[in-house]
This record gives C-alpha cells, structure tokens and sequence, in this order.
C-alpha cells in the first residue's frame, strides 16, 4: 500500500481528472441514446472496438493518412448505430426495455467474436505517440490532455444541439412521450436513427480518441463498457454535464484506487460506489426524469 | 399448461437417465470417460440454469449470477484450502454466504422498485465487482489464474466431496443434483408464492393492494436461486477441481447462464436444461467441426473459437426477436395451438 | 363562405376485433366550430385519432380541403393544416413551456416563422410567456391545457382538434378552458371539439354532432341540440 498525500498523490489526482475527460467522452454518445431515448445499446463498448479497429485497419493496413481514417471510423461507427437500430433495436422497441439489453447482449458476443475472428486476438496498436508534458515532476500525456479539452467541447456542443435546436429538441421530447410525436410532424422512425446515428458517431470520436492511447483487442470492450453505462445512470441518464461530474469521480476512484492499491481494487470500488448510490439515488445524482 | 404430476414420461426419462452411464459405457468404451463429461457439465449448468430462470421467469432478470456461482465455488474451495474445512460444511456455508449476499443486495433495489433494465444493470455491476475482488485478493485466489482445491488422497473423497477421477460416480451425484434442481423448480410452481410473483410481474402496485408483500417474495425467490446457482457453482468447482475468475463468475458467465436459459425457455421446467443441453451441443459440434475441418482452421486459426460464441450471439438476437419463449416455450405453444384445434 | 375544409364519409374504424366508428359521415366548414359529443367510450376520441392518422380508418374517406387524409401519413396530417390537441393534454412533461412551444413548430413549414408565432401565442397568452422557463410537468392543469393550445396554433393551423379539454379539470378551471376556445374561435381558427361537458360545449360551437355506440345518432345547430328533449335528459340531467 503506498498512499503517502506525495507528488505521486497528486498526479494520480490530476490523472484521474484527465481519464474522467476519456470517460465522459465515451458515454456521451450512450448518453444520448440511452440517456435522451432511452434505448439500451449493452454492446456500446463494442461499437467503440469496431471504431478502433476500423481507424486501425484504414491507417496501418489500407496506408490512409490517419485523420481520413478517423474520419472514415466515425463514419462507419455511425453507420453501425444505424443498422443496430433497424435490425435489432426496431423489433423489440414496443416490448420491455430488457429485451433490448438482452439483443444488444447478442450483439456484444457476436461483435467481440467477429472481431476475434477478423483481427486475431494479439493486440494491435496504431502506433503514434504524441508525446507528453510535465509540470513539476508529474507528467501527463497530451493524448489525455486533448481528450479532456475535446471532451468539455462536446458536451457543450451536444448540450447546444439538445436545447436549441427543432431536431434537439424533438429527440429529448420522443422518450417523454413518443407516441403523440406524429401530431407535432415528427417522423418517429426519422428521429430514432438520426439519433443512433450521432450515437454512433460519438462512439466513432471516442474510438479516435481512445486509438492514440490504448492497444486495441477484441475484449477491450468489457474493461470499460460496463463503467460508461455507470457513468451515465450516476449523472442522471440525459444529464451530459452530470455525466461529466460522475466520470470525475468514478475516475478519481480508479486512479487513486489504483495508485494506493492494486488496479482491482480501484474499479471495484467504482463498482461499489455504483451499487451504493443506486440504492440511495436511483436517480443519478444529478437526475431530474420522471 | 399443467401436466399431472407423476405423468409416466418422467419415471421412463428418469429411468433411461439413471441407465445412461452403463450404455454409454457399453457402447463407447474408450470414450466414454468424454461423453460422460458432455453429460455432467449439461446436468450441472442445467441446474445452475434453472436456478436463474427461477427469478428469469418472474422478469427479474439478473445479468449477475456469475457473482453467486463464484461466491459458492470459491467460499468452498478457499475454506477447504486454508481453513481445511470439509466442503460437507464448506457448501453450505458457501450457498448461505451467496443467499445473504442476494438479500443484501436485492432487498435496497426491491424496496426502491429498480426493475427491468436498471436492475440488470446493477447485477451486472455485483458480477464484475466480485470478480474483481476475487482477481483482487490474488494471494489467496490466484488471481486471475484460478486455483485448485487440494486433492485428497486418490482424488475420491466424501469427506472433501471430491469424486472427479470416477465419471460414472461424478455422474450420478450431477444427476441427483439436477433432479433436485427440478424438484425445487416444481415446488416453486405449485406454490402461492408463484402466483404472488406472477402477479408482481405485471404490476407491483396491483399485486401489494391485494395484500402481496412484493419485497418479501422477491426477496424469497432472490435467496432460492442465488443459493441454487452457489450450490451449482461449489459442485462444479468440486469436479472440475479447478476454479477461476472467468470460468465460474464474472460477466462471461452470467451471461451465458442467461442465453441458455432463454434459448431453451424460462417459464417451463424443462426449458433451462434444453438450454443446457443446446449450449453444451453446440459448443461441442463447432468444436469437433473445427478441428476436424482443415479449411475451417485455416481461415479462423487460433480464433477458431470465437466462432461459438459469434453463433450465440447471433442466436441470442433471433431468440429475443423471434422467440422470446425459447425452444422449449415455443414448442409447447405450438404443440397447445394445434390441441386446441382451428 | 360555406366551403367545406374537413369531410368524412362512411369512416369505418377499430382496435383490432373491436369496431369502435360505424359509418361515421361529418363535415366541417372553414370558420366553423363544430362539437362532437356523446357518452364515454362513444368513440369521440377515435374520431379525433382517426382523423389525425394515429388509428388507420379501415374503409370510408376523409378529406381536408381536398386533401386525401387517408393516403396521408400521420406524421405529415399537420402540414394539411390540421393541429390536434391531445386529450390530457399532453405536454411533454420534462421540456419547458417554450420548448413544448417549439415543438409545435416543428414542421419545416412553421419552423421559418417561429418567432413570430410565439409572439403571437405569449400575445395571446400572456401567462404562457410568464412561465416560458418552467417544466411543462409543474404546471397546472389549466395551465397545461393553456399550453398544449398554444402548442397546437404554433405550426398556423386551419383546423384544431380539441379533445375533450376540459377533462379531468376543476369546474373553476373548465370556465376558463371554455373562454380560451372562445378566444380561438375569435382568431378565426376553424374548431372541431370532442367534449362530454355537454352544456358548456354547445354554448361554445355552431353545429354539433351527437356519436353513440359509435354511430352518429343525430347532428344539427347548437341551439337545436341544447333544446332538444333527450339531449338534455341523457347529457345534462335535465
């Protein structure tokens, strides 16, 4: 145990409020659907492998530059939010909402074991570095650093889109009550796949992000898939800046759970924590839906 | 459907199980070790699997009993390892430490009324939260590595429940486990306490203005299977006499038990053991098809395996889309509709 | 002047196995605010579904100012110019009032003007403006009914559905219900009301049509049906 209030202490600190950038990134785009619409996309995590590995494959194998290959990952991301929606979503939407995790469930082992299957089981990595700064003995790499600022710029422009706009709007008013959507001329079908559509998107960006700093394997999705389900049902599901907050402390646990003990211990008091706050706040902490 | 209780299909089933071992042995008798094994693990996860379908069938879906059936093996091989406790105590402490943890957790979420997909959530956060305590507490688990209970002598012992190196005893002793598995899932059918849940399924309010204490029957159901599924774990752990974090809890597990389950249907008795037996045949025919295929090999290497589990997930969309009752439940809807005539 | 904007012929309607509409004929002329009324389950509400394309008419026809409703998706009824004020209301209930506001001008036809037709609603409804911030869910029910209106006229409709508006509401406040339709009535909106507060409506509307067991039973003037003797003895307890 090395738990000493040092300079290490303090990056851990720091680090962490640098992952929570990652994290709530990550669940931002399961935020919108599952958050705003209120559909359950368990294999979300494994759309984000399926961003990384596409980056993966567009860069180092086909020889694309690699913004053109992120961006064709974010592409394809989107599209793949498009055809879980109209393939396995679709049919089980007017049935309870477990039926929805179970399918996507399906998803999950299918998408991890044709990725096993395309890509092998080594890890792969893309391998671009980008170095990193330090700042009185601790350091922090920039991949984390631009993450971070990426993340805040999204959630606000996420926030932006939902407040502001008709099609922001019309997608936070299709989970309250979706059935008198057609009086307002809103095309219901239309509003769900745009929606899994910028919900995949947003997994397309996290892949880009989390590409620059993490070897892609096909289980990668278990290591943090189940952390941004957490993350966005402790913020309050719908709630993108609440989701921040709960990445930060979820990250704040897993670092600093991390650095004191061993790496399981960090997320399994994450995990706890969860557990302990559902029970008190079922809500999110920050949750205001009905 | 209720089918009389003693109907003769079961006595003659029972019957042709109970003789199985010595016509498998006849008939295969070099294999038969391996064939034997196919049918213990079936028997096993069968009663693991209907221990879940006993809440799966009240749509208490639980994407966390991966946690109960590694409570139960490791409790039980932990104690046998470092305490020297036989497991003729060690089982039953394991199954009553995995109970008290299903109340723990389930009595919060029932009283808050956490259903539907937030419950399964949170189970799924109990499964990995133990699977990361067990990786966790490394010296004493192994880790992510697994670890074994000390062998006792020639491996054939009452005393520390070990009966691994005889099949045909493994065998029976799986059977009977099973066999007990049903007889619980039975008891449960034929009493209040099912109606009470069938009623809480669909609609809690409903059922507590009738005087239905929601909480208490679920919580009821919640011990039941979490202990049958620790009882299962700890049996397994016991014949195998190996355990891991991956291999007995954690969410590759309780996920599994949830496919099987659903695949062969969890409101009918037999369904969670059809699920057994469709999981454990296909995971052995894609196998044996693997490697007996030069082409198959070459194209997947050392992915071969992944292919099952691309076939489960594929089947667990067609399931839940098509036939959310699975085989068994669709079956004997079928069977029902042509009863009853045009 | 007398030129007919909504009309039914023969609508025939049901929620599988169970017909709910039987033959049903009306119409509406522009300017027009015509009552439907009837006992519960009558199939009032139907009606207005119907009309509205949330149920599919199984035979018969349906025209707004010519256009074909049945042949029209549900989703684009509202750019023919019809706008349908659910029963209950329903707000969506964790969106603000302006955002509700904003919702029903989401058509592509009512989003250029938006601006101006909030104006025009806050104008109308100053209350609505007060409140322009707070959750539709908090209000009252009043309130609401007040917004789910302004709601319907935010997309410039010719023809609005109330369904059952006073329902569920305080008498103090149905009073209240009765004089915003009399307000719309004012701004020349075409009405076509479906209310069981029998008295009330027929001193709002011109014309009114009585549907029970889903068939229309009789249709004729306000005054008409006010004086009739069964009407009053069945709906009004007279």
């Amino acid at each position: 145990m090395d738990c000493a209030l040092d300079i290490f202490f303090l990056e851990a600190v720091l680090n962490g409020v640098l992952l929570a950038g990652l994290l709530a990134l990550l669940a931002l785009g399961l935020n919108l659907v599952f958050g705003v619409i209120d559909v359950v996309w368990i294999c979300y995590a494994e759309l984000v492998m399926v961003g990384m590995y596409a980056i993966f494959h567009f860069y180092k194998v086909v020889g694309l530059p690699l913004p053109v290959a992120m961006l064709a990952g974010i592409l394809i991301v989107a599209m793949a939010g498009i055809i879980l929606h109209v393939v396995v979503i679709r049919p089980v939407l007017e049935t309870p909402p477990i039926n929805q995790l179970l399918v996507t469930g399906g998803v999950l082992f299918f998408l991890q074991a044709a990725a096993t299957m395309a890509f092998g089981v080594e890890f792969r990595n893309i391998g671009v570095q980008l170095g990193s700064v330090s700042f009185a003995d601790m350091y922090f790499s920039w991949n984390r650093i631009i993450t971070f600022v990426m993340a805040l710029a999204i959630v606000f422009g996420l926030w932006l889109f939902l407040r502001r706009t008709f099609i922001g709007t019309a997608i936070r008013a299709v989970s309250q009550d979706r059935h008198i959507m057609p009086l307002m001329g809103v095309d219901t079908r239309q509003i769900y796949l745009i929606t899994s559509a910028i919900g995949g998107g947003l997994a397309g960006l996290a892949a880009c992000l989390m590409v620059l700093q993490f070897d892609i394997y096909p289980q990668i999705g278990l290591q943090f898939g189940l952390l941004v389900f957490m993350i966005c049902v402790l913020g309050g599901l719908g709630n993108m800046v609440g989701g921040f907050v709960a990445a930060f402390i979820i990250a704040q646990f897993i670092t600093i759970g991390g650095s004191c003990f061993a790496t399981e211990w960090g997320y399994a008091i994450a995990f706890l924590f969860f557990m302990v706050m559902m029970f008190l706040r079922p809500r999110g902490l920050f949750g205001s839906k009905a | 459907m209720t089918k009389p209780r003693f109907h003769p299909g079961y006595a003659i089933g029972l019957a042709g199980l109970i003789a199985l071992p010595f016509v498998v042995t006849a008939l295969f008798p070099s294999s038969e070790k391996y064939y034997l094994h196919l049918a213990i693990q079936v028997l096993l996860w069968a009663f693991i699997y209907t221990g879940w379908s006993l809440m799966g069938r009240f749509g208490l879906t639980s994407l966390g009993h991966g946690a109960f059936t590694g409570v139960g093996a490791y409790v039980t091989v932990l104690l046998w390892n470092y305490a020297g406790l036989t497991p003729l105590i060690g089982i039953p402490l394991a199954v009553l430490l995995a109970a008290a943890l299903g109340l723990i957790v389930g009595y919060p979420c029932f009283r808050q009324r956490i259903t539907g997909h937030y419950f399964a959530l949170l189970t799924l956060a109990l499964a990995e939260f133990v699977r990361l305590c067990i990786i966790g507490l490394r010296d004493l688990t192994g880790g992510s590595l697994g670890t074994q209970p000390q062998r006792y002598g020639n491996g054939i012992s009452l005393y520390a429940v070990q009966f691994e190196p005889d099949r045909t005893l493994a065998y029976f002793i799986a059977l009977a486990t099973w066999v007990i598995g049903l007889y619980i899932w039975h008891r449960v059918d034929r009493s209040m306490d099912r109606y009470a849940l069938e009623a809480a399924s669909q609609d809690e309010d409903a059922a507590s203005s009738v005087g239905i204490d929601v909480t208490r029957e679920k919580l009821k159901i919640t011990a039941l299977s979490s202990a049958m599924c620790a009882f299962g774990g700890a049996m397994f752990g016991q014949y195998q006499m190996y355990i891991g974090p991956d291999t007995i809890a954690g969410l590759g597990v309780s996920l599994n038990i949830v496919f099987a389950a659903i695949a062969g249907g969890v409101y009918v008795m037999l369904g969670p053991t059809f699920g057994a037996f469709f999981t454990q045949m296909l995971a052995e025919t894609l196998r044996v098809s693997i490697q007996g295929s030069e082409a198959l090999k070459s194209w997947l290497g050392s992915s071969a395996l992944a292919l099952d589990s691309a076939i489960y997930g594929a089947l667990l969309v067609f399931f839940i889309i098509y036939m959310p009752k699975g085989i068994v439940g669709t079956f004997l809807e079928w069977v029902e509709k042509r009863k009853s005539g045009p | 002047m007398s030129a007919p904007m909504l009309v039914l012929k023969d609508v025939n309607a049901g929620y599988g196995h169970f017909q709910a509409l039987f033959d049903v004929s009306m119409r509406v002329e522009a300017g027009e605010a015509v009552a439907v009324i009837g006992s519960n389950g009558a199939g009032k509400t139907t009606l207005l579904r119907v009309i509205s394309g949330l149920l599919p008419a199984t035979s018969g026809s349906m025209a707004m100012e010519g256009v074909d409703l049945r042949r029209t998706p549900p989703h684009k009824i509202i750019e023919a110019g019809i706008a349908h004020v659910p029963e209950s209301r329903r707000l969506f209930p964790g969106l603000t009032v302006e955002e509700n506001l904003r919702m029903g001008a989401y058509v592509r036809s009512a989003r250029a003007h938006f601006s101006e037709r909030l104006d025009y609603v806050y104008g109308l409804f100053p209350r609505l403006k007060e409140r322009r911030n707070q959750l539709a869910g908090t209000m009252s029910g009043g309130e609401q009914q007040m917004c789910a209106i302004g709601r319907a006229l935010m997309s410039k409709p010719k023809l609005i559905l109330l369904d059952e508006p006073s329902m569920g509401l305080a008498p103090v406040i149905v009073s209240q219900v009765f004089d915003l339709v009399r307000r719309i009535r004012s701004e020349g909106y075409t009405v076509l009301i479906v209310e069981q507060n029998v008295a009330q409506v027929l001193k709002v509307v011109d014309r009114a049509y009585l549907i029970e067991v889903g068939r229309v039973q009789k249709s004729g003037s306000a005054a008409d049906m006010l004086a009739s003797d069964d009407i009053r003895k069945a709906y009004m307890g007279i």
